[in-house]
């Protein structure tokens, strides 16, 4: 490999990759920088160019986003929904994982496939009748429903990856605690929560891509305006403004904002977990 | 034994949450297919009489086999894109001597992480006919011609949102195609080296064979995925799939069914959404069992 790759990569084809490799990022990128610069830009400057800079930049269009769009108050409930459901997801997750990892217990099989069957087909399938089930119980149109949707929807592939990080540690240490007379709670919360920390990261890390960037969810369960998600908001705020495109691309900036910032800090657990779970 | 017993305890939250959100409602779909219930009143039992109407009827059969068929074609279109660009960049991308792989790395996958409603909201600002950034850019090159209503002429509105989608994509895919190809022990390309094997002729003997199990996986994912399209569509087109259903897919066509009931009076109610439904999981669990038997025919032992 490195033999060859020397050869591949020598004078002039060196370069022609180089020139790919930064073209197709040019094309990637381009369409957020170009978001960036346009929310920025007065309504005559938009119909005047697309591709120019701003005379002034106006902070402007964002204060009227965060303030008379409601993306402040859909900001919080965005944030209420998604931290939320991945402590849901996280919780009751690592705890059903735990059991399914360590002990033998009549239907375990079974009852791992019934777990893992909700990755094969999509929760959008099935959306129907939990409308009907939450419109029943009182929790159409609120928050803690959606909540609980998430954490169901999302159980499946919490339990996929958890099962098999806790396979992976070694049995020694819970054995001492059986010894000791701990209890199977105090071993999962005082032992186990802590030893499986880089796989919960990487579970939480996709729990929160899935929550925080989806639409469809919220289009069905949430009728109120006051308590949109964000993306569902920015979606609203759309329709309000159809040509006030300066408006718009920042709220749309908002809603990207929190994702790039963790992607920043925490590339590695998105890739890892986002190529492990692709489902949406 | 009594320890064993209370450990079951700490399965229940999520047994009772999976069982009552997901489990419950996939059985309970199916059977409300088979009802003309409209989401209020009784439930009427009428047999296949949704599906057949679903098959049969112009004004619902119809926009589904056109729905069907854009998501086919999507399903075509971003094979050939995410598996032949995600190739491609991967292989350049997997030499050593390469600078900054991580930056690319970063920079390639951003797009998938992305909300992509937000994301389709801009490129539909960028594809705007009179203000947007595409056509402007061909103006100012003297190609003016070429300009043109991306998404809003029929014969070139899907073909736009596609290639939205799949640049979309494609970052997942050289990312899958990457830790596939750490995973081919150096040795075999040394040993092919050594036979005479120059770097284009090792990438065609050895290691595309090699990743045959990885991309019969993609081929599925990529099956699920399309079908589940709905976000960055409804975002560049709306919810009816404009212009005139050019750009309809199932989701969309789905929450119309379902959905339009409630917001207008359109809709075909509960139970002929839930036969939508039904079909479309049909179609993906037949697929996936397919797909699954391939794969695991072709698993390879280093």
């Amino acid at each position: 490999m490195k033999i060859n790759g020397q050869r591949i990569l020598h004078g002039g084809s060196r370069g022609l990759l180089y020139f790919l490799l930064i073209l197709y990022a040019a094309v990637t990128l381009f369409p957020f920088f170009l978001s960036v610069v346009s929310s920025f830009k007065e309504l005559q400057e938009l119909y005047a160019s697309a591709l120019t800079f701003p005379a002034v930049w106006q902070w402007e269009n964002y204060r009227i986003a965060w303030v008379e769009g409601d993306f402040s108050l859909y900001f919080r409930n965005s944030v209420y929904v998604t931290g939320l459901a991945i402590v849901g997801v996280l919780l009751f997750g690592s705890m059903a994982s735990y059991v399914l990892a360590r002990y033998v217990f009549p239907g375990r099989t079974a009852l791992s496939a019934f777990f893992l069957a909700g990755l094969v087909i999509p929760f959008r399938l099935a959306v129907l009748p939990v409308f009907v089930l939450l419109r029943s119980v009182g929790l159409f149109d609120t928050l803690g429903g959606l909540i609980l949707v998430y954490i169901a929807a999302d159980l499946s592939f919490a339990i996929f990856i958890l099962t098999n990080y806790f396979r992976s540690i070694p049995r020694e240490l819970e054995e001492a605690a059986v010894v000791d007379g701990a209890g199977p709670f105090r071993i999962y919360f005082q032992i186990m929560l802590p030893l499986v920390r880089p796989a919960l990261a990487t579970v939480g890390i996709v729990v929160f891509v899935w929550v925080w960037n989806d639409f469809f969810l919220p289009l069905v369960f949430i009728q109120t305006a006051g308590k949109s998600t964000l993306v569902l908001g920015l979606f609203r705020f759309f329709g309000r403004h159809l040509y006030e495109w300066h408006y718009v691309l920042a709220g749309a900036n908002i809603t990207l904002l929190p994702v790039l910032m963790l992607y920043l800090f925490a590339s590695r657990q998105f890739i890892e977990g986002l190529t492990v779970g692709v489902r949406k | 034994m009594r320890h064993k017993k209370r450990a079951l305890l700490l399965l229940l939250p999520a047994l009772a949450v999976y069982s009552l959100f997901v489990a419950y409602p996939y059985i309970n779909s199916l059977l409300y297919s088979f009802t003309d219930w409209m989401g209020v009143g009784p439930k009427q039992f009428v047999g296949l009489r949704n599906y057949v109407h679903l098959f049969t009827e112009p004004r619902l059969a119809r926009p589904f086999w056109r729905a069907l068929s854009h998501n086919l074609l999507l399903f075509g279109v971003s094979m050939l894109f995410t598996v032949g660009l995600g190739l491609s960049f991967a292989f350049i991308l997997s030499s050593r001597r390469l600078k900054g792989r991580g930056f690319f790395k970063w920079v390639y996958f951003l797009p998938y992480i992305l909300p992509a409603l937000s994301a389709g909201f801009i490129w539909r600002y960028i594809f705007h006919p009179r203000w947007g950034a595409l056509n402007e850019a061909l103006r100012s090159l003297g190609l003016g011609d070429w300009t043109h209503a991306w998404l809003g002429e029929l014969n070139l509105a899907f073909p736009t949102i596609m290639s939205v989608w799949c640049l979309r994509l494609t970052g997942l895919y050289i990312l899958f195609f990457m830790a596939a190809m750490l995973a081919i022990p150096e040795e075999l390309r040394d040993a092919a080296k050594v036979d005479g094997c120059g770097r284009l002729k090792t990438i065609w003997y050895i290691e595309l064979p090699l990743l045959r199990p990885t991309l019969l996986l993609l081929t599925l994912l990529n099956f699920i995925t399309s079908f589940n399209a709905f976000d960055m569509i409804y975002a560049l087109s709306d919810l009816s799939g404009a212009p005139l259903g050019q750009s309809d897919v199932l989701t969309l066509f789905f929450y119309r069914t379902a959905f339009g009931s409630v917001h207008d009076p359109f809709g075909e109610g509960l139970g002929m959404g839930a036969a939508v439904a039904s079909v479309m999981a049909l179609l993906l669990i037949g697929v996936s069992l397919l797909f699954f038997k391939a794969i695991q025919k072709s698993q390879v032992e280093y």
